[in-house]
């Protein structure tokens, strides 16, 4: 069973705390750096095998 | 109390649909969702979780990962903050498996107050301790729907949205948890 601690009558964060911790551009840069590096895609290696493919049966 | 928020016209979640299409071709014109849900979430996971440096790095993680899924994103007449939340759930769950941070329930007198005319207790000090003690032996789906149902005062179409189920289930299943809580109530010494 998950340990769950109550706490009661506890101080809520008012709303201008709450969204002075707003910070767009840190979600933008880390959905920069999450974005799938082109060599690391699926669709990557598909291509990839694909032209080869067609290369060698065209020097065949 | 209905969470108006959620319960918003057809108008509105028209604007909402144009602002996730766009946000779909350009993450920047995600800032005005940001902007309008980051409360909304900051505090679903504040009532969840007890350290705020985490809570911050969840809510943040939270429109992160909805910016790098917006793409799989359907709109189906329903406010896009059912999804965000859902994307929150995940993330907490996520955090708590990386012990990130204890699961936490925060709730007030008052709230206790209203749980003990649901259970049909009298409000006293003992019953109080026995009803704390009962909340927290309940497994994490009944919880969270008590959570919802009663200290966030969500309607039951809210509740089944968040959770993807039907209206009703929501409603069959939150009546269970009430009986579950209350079987565990009178248990307790």
């Amino acid at each position: 069973m998950q340990k769950i601690k109550i706490i009661i009558d506890g101080i809520e964060p008012s709303k201008n705390e709450i969204n002075s911790k707003q910070n767009f551009s840190k979600v933008l840069k880390e959905h920069e750096k999450s974005k799938p590096i082109i060599f690391r895609s699926p669709w990557f290696y598909g291509i990839i095998g694909l032209s080869s493919l067609l290369f060698f049966t065209l020097v065949k | 109390m209905l969470n108006s928020m959620y319960h918003m016209s057809s108008v509105l979640l028209e604007e909402e649909r144009i602002q996730i299409e766009s946000a779909k071709k350009n993450p920047e014109k995600f800032g005005p969702l940001y902007r309008k849900y980051y409360e909304p979430i900051f505090r679903y996971v504040y009532k969840r979780m007890d350290d705020l440096d985490t809570i911050e790095d969840v809510t943040s993680m939270v429109f992160v990962k909805a910016l790098a899924n917006l793409h799989k994103y359907e709109f189906r007449g329903i406010p896009f903050s059912s999804w965000l939340f859902r994307i929150a759930k995940s993330e907490l769950n996520q955090a708590f498996r990386n012990k990130k941070g204890e699961r936490t329930v925060r709730l007030d007198k008052v709230i206790i107050g209203h749980m003990m005319e649901e259970m049909i207790e009298n409000d006293s000090e003992v019953n109080r301790n026995k009803l704390l003690s009962a909340l927290t032996r309940l497994k994490a789906d009944q919880l969270e729907l008590i959570e919802m149902r009663f200290f966030e005062k969500r309607s039951f179409r809210e509740i089944g949205d968040l959770l993807e189920m039907t209206e009703n289930n929501a409603k069959v299943k939150t009546f269970r948890a009430v009986n579950k809580l209350k079987q565990l109530f009178n248990k307790l010494e």
